[in-house]
This record gives C-alpha cells, sequence and structure tokens, in this order.
C-alpha cells in the first residue's frame, strides 16, 4: 500500500510543468476559448454530476406525484411551453414511502443519463425529440435542453458538440450561458458553479487501449472567464469534490509515472497526491461533501485492493469492506447485488458503514447503467427487459441509520 | 442462441459452443475482470483509427485486466495452431483450433507459450501468462486478450455469446470506458450493450466511423 506522500506530488509537478506551463499557456490561450457570463448567484441545483456520467432515459409507470391526472403516455412526450421556461421553481417533493413501489419511466431508449439536482435527472432519449432532457421524477415534467446529452452542474448542463468543437453551458431553462471553444471536449462543472474542467489529449495513439493518454487539465473560472492550466497527466479521470472548488484527477505523471489520485485547488495551479498507487477505478465524490470513494484493483497487495473512502480534508484514508459495484449519495453508499430475476440494493450509511436500507428493484440492471440520486432518494437505471431508462424510490437509509 | 455468430467457413464450425472463462480463479479485486468488452465500447471508438483500425473499429476480443504471470487457460478442447503467430495482441499470443470449427486467440502473453504446434488441449490446460502490452515491468495494462475467430481468422465474434459465464458480474461493477458502448447521435440504440454487437471482418471498413458520439 503507497500511503499519502503531503507536497511531494505537488514538488514533482511543479517540477515538470513549469517547463511546460510556459509553452503551453499561449498555446492553450489561443486554443480554448470561452464566452459567456458567470456563475449563477443563487444555483437551482445542491449537487455536482459524479465522475464520467453515463446516462440514459426512461419512462414512467406510476408516478408519485402529477399536477394533474395524466396517462403514462402523456407523461412521456409532454413538453413545457417556451413560456413556463423563464419563471420555473423548484417543483415541491414528495417523500416516497415504503409502500410506494412507483416506478418512472424517464427514457424510452439508450441508457445515458446523470442526476442533475434534487429530483432533476438529465437523460438522453429520442422521444418525442431526440436530445437532452430534464426529468423531474417527481411531477414528471420535462424540459428538453440540447440536442445532445451533457454534463450537469450546480447551474447549466455541459453539452459537448463535437461537430463544431464547442461546448456549450444550457442553463436549466435551455437558453445558453456561454460556449467554451475547446475542441467540443467534455467538460465537468463544479458545486459552486464557478469553475468547470475539462482535459485535452496531446498525444493519438497510445500503446493500449487501457492506457490513458497523456492530456492537459484546464480548468475555466467562470467568475472571471479566465482559463487556467493545472497540470499534464495521463488522466484515466476527471471530477469535483462534492463541495466543489476541489478538482480531482486519476492519473499518472508522463515523465515518471507517478500514479494515484491528485488534488488541484483552482485557481491556484499545481496536483497534490493524495493516495499514490495505479489502477484506481470508480472514482465517486460524496455529494455535499469533501469525501470521495475509489477503488484500487490489481496493485499486488491483495489488502490494498477494494474500495477506499478518503476524506480531503484530513487525509483520512479508510478501506471500506464493501462491493465495488457502489454509487454514493449525501449519507449513504449504495451497493448493487445481481439478482437472477431482479437486482437489489444494499445502502450503507455514511461514514459509519452500517446496512440501512435495502431495496429490490422491479428489473435487472443493463450493463451497469445506474445512479443514485444525491439525495439517496431515487435510483436510476437501465432497464433490462425493455431497454428504458427507469426511476425507482429508495427507502430512507439515512434515517436509519440516524435512528 | 449461437445462431447469429456462426463462421462464415460453413462446414468447419458447428451451432453452439460450450467454451469456458480463460482463468481459474474466481473474478475480484486482486485476481481478473472485465475490462473491456468486445465491440463498440468507449475505448475501441476513441482508438478506432489506430489500434482497432484492422477490426473494423471495434474491439475484437475481450480484455480480461490480471496481473502479470496469472496462468492463462484454454477455453475449450483443441488442437495449438500458432505460438506467437502474425495476429498482433503482442508481445506473445497462442490460436486454438476448436472441434466446432472456432479458433480462440490468446493475447499479450508474458512469454512465449511452452505449447507446441499440433499439441492437443483440453479446456482447462495451462496456455500461458498474462503479459502487458504497454510495459516490460507490467505496470501499465496487463491484461488478457482473448478472441475468438472463424477458421480463416479472417473473422472474430462476441466471444460473451459464446463462453458459458454470468457475464453481469464479471465487471466488478466499476463502470471503465471499455465496459462502457457508445451512443451514436444517428443512431442511439445500436451496438450499446455487450450481447448486441456485430461480427468483425478483418480488414473491412470502419463500422463506427462516427462524428457525433456520447461520449466522444
Amino acid at each position: 500500500m503507497s500511503g499519502r506522500t503531503p507536497g511531494h506530488g505537488e514538488r514533482v509537478l511543479w517540477r515538470y510543468f513549469l517547463p511546460i506551463l510556459a509553452a503551453t499557456l499561449f498555446g492553450v490561450l489561443v486554443s480554448c476559448r470561452f464566452q459567456g457570463i458567470g456563475p449563477a448567484a443563487h444555483p437551482t441545483a445542491l449537487y455536482s454530476a459524479t465522475a464520467l456520467p453515463s446516462s440514459t432515459p426512461a419512462s414512467l409507470d406510476g408516478m408519485v406525484s402529477t399536477p394533474t391526472p395524466t396517462s403514462r403516455r402523456e407523461l412521456l412526450t409532454r413538453t413545457v411551453p417556451e413560456e413556463a421556461l423563464g419563471d420555473w421553481t423548484a417543483s415541491p417533493t414528495v417523500q416516497p414511502t415504503a409502500e410506494d413501489h412507483s416506478k418512472i419511466v424517464a427514457a424510452e431508449c439508450c441508457g445515458v443519463f446523470a442526476w442533475a439536482g434534487v429530483d432533476w435527472l438529465l437523460v438522453y432519449d429520442v422521444e418525442p425529440r431526440p436530445g437532452g432532457w430534464l426529468v423531474n421524477v417527481v411531477s414528471g415534467e420535462r424540459r428538453w435542453i440540447a440536442p445532445r446529452f451533457g454534463v450537469p452542474g450546480a447551474d447549466v448542463i455541459a453539452v459537448p458538440d463535437p461537430i463544431s468543437g464547442r461546448t456549450t453551458l444550457f442553463r436549466w431553462d435551455g437558453s445558453s450561458g456561454g460556449t467554451i471553444e475547446n475542441g467540443g471536449a467534455i467538460v465537468y462543472p463544479d458545486a459552486t458553479g464557478r469553475w468547470i474542467a475539462w482535459s485535452v489529449a496531446e498525444e493519438y495513439a497510445v500503446p493500449s487501449s487501457a492506457v490513458s493518454r497523456i492530456s492537459r487539465v484546464m480548468v475555466l473560472d467562470r467568475a472571471s472567464g479566465e482559463m487556467h492550466f493545472v497540470g499534464r497527466l495521463r488522466v484515466s479521470a476527471l471530477a469535483w469534490s462534492g463541495v466543489g472548488s476541489e478538482l480531482l484527477v486519476v492519473g499518472e505523471t508522463p515523465e515518471d509515472s507517478q500514479a494515484g489520485l491528485w488534488v488541484a485547488t483552482p485557481p491556484s495551479s499545481g496536483l497534490h497526491l493524495v493516495k499514490e498507487g495505479r489502477f484506481f477505478v470508480n472514482l465517486r465524490p460524496v455529494p455535499g461533501t469533501r469525501s470521495v470513494l475509489v477503488t484500487q484493483v490489481l496493485s499486488g497487495e491483495p489488502k490494498d485492493d477494494g474500495v477506499w473512502l478518503i476524506d480531503l480534508d484530513r487525509g483520512a484514508l479508510q478501506h471500506l469492506p464493501i462491493e465495488t459495484n457502489y454509487r454514493v449519495a449525501q449519507k449513504s453508499v449504495w451497493v448493487l447485488q445481481w439478482g437472477e430475476e431482479h437486482d437489489r440494493l444494499i445502502g450503507y450509511s455514511l461514514p459509519d458503514l452500517e446496512v440501512c436500507a435495502s431495496a429490490e428493484l422491479g428489473d435487472q440492471v443493463l450493463s451497469d447503467v445506474w445512479e443514485i440520486a444525491p439525495d439517496g432518494r431515487w435510483v436510476a437505471y437501465w432497464r433490462t427487459s425493455d431497454q428504458r431508462v427507469v426511476v425507482e424510490p429508495l427507502p430512507g437509509c439515512h434515517a436509519v441509520s440516524q435512528g | 442462441m449461437f445462431a447469429s455468430v456462426l463462421p462464415l467457413a460453413a462446414g468447419e464450425v458447428h451451432g453452439s459452443a460450450s467454451f469456458a472463462l480463460p482463468f481459474a480463479e474466481p473474478p475480484g479485486v486482486s485476481t481478473w475482470f472485465v475490462s473491456q468488452w468486445y465491440g463498440n465500447t468507449v475505448t475501441a471508438y476513441r482508438n478506432r483509427a489506430v489500434l482497432y483500425r484492422a477490426g473494423q473499429g471495434l474491439h475484437f476480443g475481450v480484455d480480461f485486466a490480471a496481473r502479470c504471470g496469472t496462468i492463462v487457460r484454454a477455453i475449450g478442447d483443441g488442437i495449438v495452431v500458432a505460438v506467437d503467430g502474425p495476429y498482433g495482441a503482442a508481445p506473445h499470443n497462442v490460436v486454438i483450433a476448436h472441434p466446432n470449427g472456432y479458433r480462440s486467440l490468446y493475447g499479450h502473453l508474458l512469454e512465449r507459450s511452452p505449447l507446441q504446434v499440433g499439441q492437443r488441449v483440453q479446456q482447462g490446460d495451462p496456455v500461458g501468462k498474462v503479459g502487458d502490452p504497454a510495459s516490460p515491468n507490467c505496470d501499465r495494462a496487463p491484461h488478457l486478450h482473448l478472441e475468438i475467430r472463424d477458421a480463416s481468422m479472417r473473422r472474430a465474434f462476441n466471444p460473451v455469446s459464446l463462453i458459458e459465464a454470468d457475464w453481469r458480474r464479471l465487471t466488478l461493477g466499476l463502470t471503465l470506458p471499455g465496459q462502457r458502448f457508445v451512443l451514436s447521435y444517428e443512431s442511439p440504440m445500436q451496438w450499446r450493450t455487450p450481447w448486441d454487437q456485430p461480427d468483425v471482418t478483418f480488414g473491412g471498413i470502419l463500422l463506427n466511423e462516427w462524428q457525433d458520439t456520447w461520449p466522444r
């Protein structure tokens, strides 16, 4: 096992990054450009996107709460009138109960989705109009955002366009909040609404598909419009901490192959090595906190392999005795158990990690595509039987653990 | 179940296969797991023009991440027809011909296999050891690349359809890019799961030469 090496990673990176920074800064400033406005003063969503979100749309069987009686098909196809988008406010939430087995179909296909905020799921769907849709899993409201899928952040959804080479930041009402000319890279907004990160590959060919490309990690400050070079790594995962402002990078230095989980706090440059080692996967920040879950595999030391909870404040590392098929909510971790007909979710409270809930899903999850809502009240998954994206309520894990 | 993956060489294959996994140990974070599916994976898409160009841009096998030195075992009875043959998957590979007409290829082996061409093997016999195509120190990308081809070696088939296994569990749920499939906005439901992937004809045109995808 490799322990924390405070400061060493930063020194190493500065040694290599300073010359590179000087050489690349000019090119970066030329090749990447931001046009837009700063973050909203009062972000409408509470949680940031998780690392490398996958996505999936779904459909709606028996809504938990609907404003007006409507059929399932109507819920699927209903769109929000343009005039209603401008004065949108958060929908009242409905606490799912143990008796409530409602299944909400959020999209008809495709298995691409990410939680955007409390009760809001961003999905890609083809009906009634192809594109990224925001779906309120309580009210059934659906908002078409853009022709493509994107990454949700505090107040925007970042939608890359590989054709134009630009990423557009869409507000939740569908209007544009700015563009980033970065080649159309996938970008990751943070929970504060101020920062956006992405990586730009510097090399084309790699010796194996399992080897990540050498990339420049970039951060945009939406408040000032300035871009910052963070570092140069073989990047295998990018994510912001659950409270934002701290960028997490799984990667290794190209020069001396120092690998592990790195943290950067923009606008100050430099990356700190939080946990050294190879083969870190399934990076999952805990929403609303400065903790993160990550899994180490094939380290050569079986005692080091498995799931780790890392507290970025204290640098503390905790080895968690749970399976690797996990997702994280603010106060709970959920592990998927594969079943013959129905999969099951087991909830563990954070930070004490006691089993606090169990929920049998209505079907099997297809291709491991599932996500827990940041508040732990919902699970969205790609349903095997019909390849729709569905949302089901979960029992209250945090309530049990507090009791 | 296997009818859709019959090789072209009619008469040389049977309609079913009963292949086994290439490891004796159970999957786990310290042993092995599926790191890249066959087909239109995110990783394959990103490397379609170079690494996977010969395979029509798709990943034409299944990758099993494992520590270097892990013993690789024959997935079925057969006869060794190539050791370090001209089939890529460096640094070392082995090809076994099976009675049902399929051939299995074991790639990225650590060292030259002790097997000899013409030698008979049974399912579960050692074939070689897992190696790393990216590093002699085995610290970059150690894995087994397993392919199933027809007798002509010109077509590759999805091993998921030909090997009896509880495949869902073999990823460990790690959400690696190789465990995901690219969505083409032109055809968003095509080739999106491990069980829905096309056969590959080596040297054929790119099947995934898309510009507008998620992710890219």
